[in-house]
């Protein structure tokens, strides 16, 4: 697998990335609201184990895909771009990077603040960042919660934006992370 | 009529022997402040701990003031307290401790021998409206005028339905729970 990016597109490594998390974070939201709206029952605590498990692998993830980018320049924004569209670009993908940091963090620490135990996958230990405590729990699910709202706002513009690129402007920005050629 | 008036005297005779008996003065009652019941139970191995914030207990002595002989012990149970909102949500749920019907679990035990090492209160705990026995150790140390009850004692949730319905496998949450109590009482002469 090229993990070099050819010189207008993104790497077999940089688009499986993309794909494999866009996958994992939309199953990520739904299988959050589906445990916030169950009754407590141990089936809502597997569904949160699992929730809170693919949380610190999607971390993981973006660590992998931030050093990936760092290391990598991503190619350039098409001819004739406006410098707003540039900016709103910049802007929209800094954030996504920061949210896919923030959110699993801040889900981190409301599972670190509850009692109720869990294991990465039910499997391996994983550590609290912080003690058991009901009032820093509840800031940081209301953090978490809020977050998931900014991570949906700006994926309906970079849809949006992605499905503008394809049919409106007629570039190869969406072709480029769909398949790596122009 | 006339047997069930002989009844009510007796029931009243026997009351008033009772009374008797718990206002003799070698009544002594914790201290809310500095008395501790903690609990813990075991989610897939990992320890959850918790307490009951309100309770009291009552220690009857001997005449001699050297040995423990009765004790009564009222738990609001509605006072669980795991540090966190949601599973003191989940405890006060029919499932559980069902508060709404049951707010006081009460153990009582007027069978106090000396064990090994302190002593052994046999007697009966009722909670959830289940009444069972369980035998639990005491430590009991009295510096004259106030006095430390100790302990630790393990009980089946399972016996008083502590965690029923859906809850009810012990594949997840044990059915062992562990008792640790340390109650400072003064005379309540």
């Amino acid at each position: 697998m090229a993990t070099h990016n050819p010189v207008e597109s993104w790497s077999a490594a940089a688009r499986l990335l993309h794909w494999l998390m866009a996958v994992l974070i939309a199953l990520q939201g739904i299988g959050g609201w589906i445990g916030h709206e169950m009754d407590r029952s141990p089936l809502k605590v597997d569904v949160m184990t699992a929730h809170k498990s693919l949380g610190i692998t999607l971390l993981l993830l973006a660590v992998i895909r931030l050093l990936w980018r760092w290391a990598h320049p991503a190619p350039p924004q098409p001819a004739g771009s406006k410098p707003w569209e540039i900016r709103a670009a910049w802007l929209s993908h800094a954030a996504l990077y920061l949210l896919m940091i923030a959110l699993p963090l801040s889900g981190w620490l409301a599972a670190s603040t509850s009692l109720i135990p869990w294991k990465l996958w039910w499997f391996i230990p994983w550590p609290s960042i912080a003690p058991v405590d009901p009032h820093l729990h509840e800031i940081a699910t209301e953090v978490h919660e809020a977050l998931v709202w900014s991570l949906m706002a700006i994926l309906v513009v970079h849809i949006a934006a992605a499905l503008r690129h394809h049919f409106v402007k007629h570039d190869t920005v969406l072709l480029r992370i769909l398949r790596g050629r122009p | 009529m006339k047997c069930a008036a002989a009844t009510t005297w007796l029931v009243l005779t026997m009351l008033a022997g009772l009374q008797t008996v718990l206002a003799d003065g070698a009544q002594w009652r914790s201290t809310a402040a500095t008395s501790e019941l903690a609990f813990s139970a075991w989610w897939e191995g990992t320890e959850l701990p918790g307490r009951f914030a309100d309770f009291t207990a009552r220690v009857q002595l001997d005449e001699t003031g050297t040995d423990p002989i009765a004790l009564t012990v009222e738990v609001k149970v509605g006072s669980a307290d795991m540090n966190d909102r949601e599973i003191n949500a989940e405890l006060v749920e029919p499932d559980w401790f069902n508060v709404a019907s049951f707010p006081l679990a009460v153990f009582t035990s007027n069978q106090i021998r000396r064990g090994e090492s302190g002593y052994l209160a046999r007697g009966t705990l009722r909670l959830k409206g289940i009444e069972r026995p369980l035998e639990i150790p005491l430590d009991w140390r009295r510096d004259g005028d106030s006095a430390t009850l100790a302990g630790t004692a393990t009980l089946s949730r399972q016996d008083w339905q502590v965690g029923a319905g859906e809850w009810a496998s012990n594949a997840s949450l044990s059915d062992r729970v562990e008792l640790r109590y340390r109650v400072v009482l003064t005379s309540g002469r």
